[in-house]
């Protein structure tokens, strides 16, 4: 538990220069607030969806952010000339890894509370009283699925190397294929049938639900499939991890798997 | 003022080999545009007046401007890393034009967004991408990549002083692409931030990108563009020029160019 702590604080703290406000702002409030109305602005103008519709997408959206910081984390490691004494250190895995993905998870449900409060104060979205709880739960699981995405990006980033051009791919593919800005019925079958597979569409839906007025229930099924879906992911990363630990180990190239 | 040129074009051909293989880069000028272009052609099609050279040029730009912006801090910051920075800043040859060299390089990578936007239309979704004056478009097109340049050799000395600019810079990246127009037109922004649009380089060159492929501007309005993209874009050269000398001599100064 000790490690566990100790790695969710200080992984969180020294990312991206997080040690002063600033960059700590701009990348974390400042982006994604930006995105969320440019792509809420673009929908305005195409008038195919309400604007709730994209308003609440994207502020679910705004989770992705997230994954940038869970990764790079986990794949900072490397980076930094760390990992081989963090591999070397007779600590557990599992904490370790996770441990890293835990501050995120409370640092991504501010992003979206923070997102939520503009698209509510400035573009007028209205959230029946019903259903915030509902908005609520769809946050903190959207932030939770997108944790584990970070934590396999994370670990393959030991692969291909550039963590952050793995999460901004992750990122788009997202906000096209989640449902947040397109209506999954216009994507052609096969890539509908992706979207499935990745994290937030279930939020996002479920969110919709909820700030139309429907009931927890309602949206529950939704909200348990994103939440396995996060599971799965990050559960692929820490076996993806360890494998290539294993195999660093064996071939005795840590640095240059 | 052939040395200033000689060097410039030096320095952009040793830039385009470094962005045509950074990763970075190529997500900006490919990927990027891809994954907003794609995904603004679903969010307008179903508009009655939809025009796909829209998209086509909005993504483009979209494309350039994400490239240059971070491309000027960017390439001051790679000196610093490789620990060049002091020596190309002590060598008699002028920082600002081997900056703006560079910078060049790297617009003339950006076009690249430009070539993609197209296929987007064209290829994935199958569209008949006409342009209505191609000549204008063309001259539209090297008029908005100098300002544009102009606008990404601008940001550039900040990095100079500021070694963790880039995540201030991607503060702009969005709300440019929104106050120029590139996606949308700036008359859905509350009106008071519509004269601020009026001020920006990206803006022009949309209006005249815009309006030279859809052939809704005519000549007057298409001069009048191209006017306030040379006037925009050379007042901000101009105060490059003199922050590149500011910041240079303070570095200069305080003896920490490369730990700023």
């Amino acid at each position: 538990m000790r490690l566990f702590t100790v790695t969710a604080f200080y992984s969180f703290r020294a990312l991206f220069r997080w040690l002063s406000p600033m960059p700590y702002l701009c990348f974390r409030a400042l982006f994604p607030l930006a995105q969320l109305a440019f792509f809420a602005l673009i929908g305005t103008y195409g008038g195919s969806q309400p604007l709730s519709f994209y308003l609440v997408g994207n502020a679910i959206g705004t989770a992705t952010t997230t994954a940038f910081g869970v990764s790079q984390a986990v794949a900072g490691e490397r980076q930094q000339g760390t990992l081989s004494y963090l591999l070397a250190a007779p600590a557990p895995r599992a904490p370790i890894f996770f441990g890293r993905a835990a501050l995120h998870v409370a640092d991504g449900m501010i992003n979206i509370f923070v997102a939520l409060a503009v698209v509510i104060l400035v573009f007028g979205l209205r959230v029946p009283v019903e259903g915030i709880v509902g908005v609520i739960a769809s946050m903190l699981v959207a932030t939770i699925a997108i944790c584990g995405l970070g934590l396999l990006l994370g670990a393959v980033a030991y692969i291909v190397l550039d963590t952050a051009i793995l999460a901004n791919f992750a990122m788009f593919i997202i906000l096209l294929l989640s449902g947040a800005n397109v209506p999954l019925a216009e994507l052609p079958g096969v890539v509908a049938a992706i979207a499935q597979g990745i994290p937030l569409t279930r939020s996002v839906a479920a969110a919709r639900l909820y700030v139309g007025g429907a009931s927890l229930d309602a949206g529950a099924g939704l909200l348990l499939g994103d939440l396995a879906l996060g599971a799965v992911y990050g559960i692929a990363g820490f076996v993806v991890f360890n494998w290539l630990e294993t195999r660093a180990r064996r071939e005795g190239r840590l640095e240059g798997v | 003022m052939t040395a200033a040129l000689r060097i410039a074009a030096r320095s952009a051909w040793v830039n385009f080999q470094e962005v045509a293989v950074s990763g970075f880069l190529l997500f900006a000028v490919v990927w990027q545009p891809l994954f907003v272009g794609v995904t603004t052609m679903y969010m307008l099609r179903h508009r009655a007046d939809f025009d796909p050279m829209y998209v086509v040029v909005g993504t483009a730009l979209s494309g350039i401007w994400s490239t240059l912006l971070f491309a000027g801090s960017g390439a001051i910051s790679h000196e610093r890393w490789t620990g060049t920075l002091e020596l190309l800043a002590a060598s008699p040859a002028s920082f600002f034009v081997v900056i703006g060299g560079k910078l060049a390089g790297t617009t003339i990578f950006s076009l690249g967004s430009l070539v993609l936007a197209f296929g987007i239309g064209a290829v994935l979704f199958g569209y008949p991408v006409k342009i209505a004056e191609p000549g204008l478009l063309a001259l539209s097109l090297v008029f908005a990549a100098v300002a544009l340049w102009a606008t990404g050799v601008f940001f550039a000395p900040l990095a100079i002083l500021w070694r963790t600019v880039g995540v201030f810079l991607l503060v702009f990246e969005y709300p440019v692409f929104a106050l120029s127009g590139f996606l949308f037109p700036v008359l859905l922004l509350p009106n008071w931030i519509v004269p601020i649009t009026n001020l920006l380089p990206p803006y022009w060159a949309a209006v005249a990108m815009h309006g030279a492929a859809s052939g809704d501007l005519d000549t007057p309005g298409l001069i009048r563009a191209w006017f306030f993209l040379f006037l925009t874009g050379g007042v901000l050269l101009f105060i490059a020029h003199r922050l590149f000398d500011e910041v240079l001599t303070r570095a200069r100064r305080a003896g920490t160019l490369a730990l700023s």
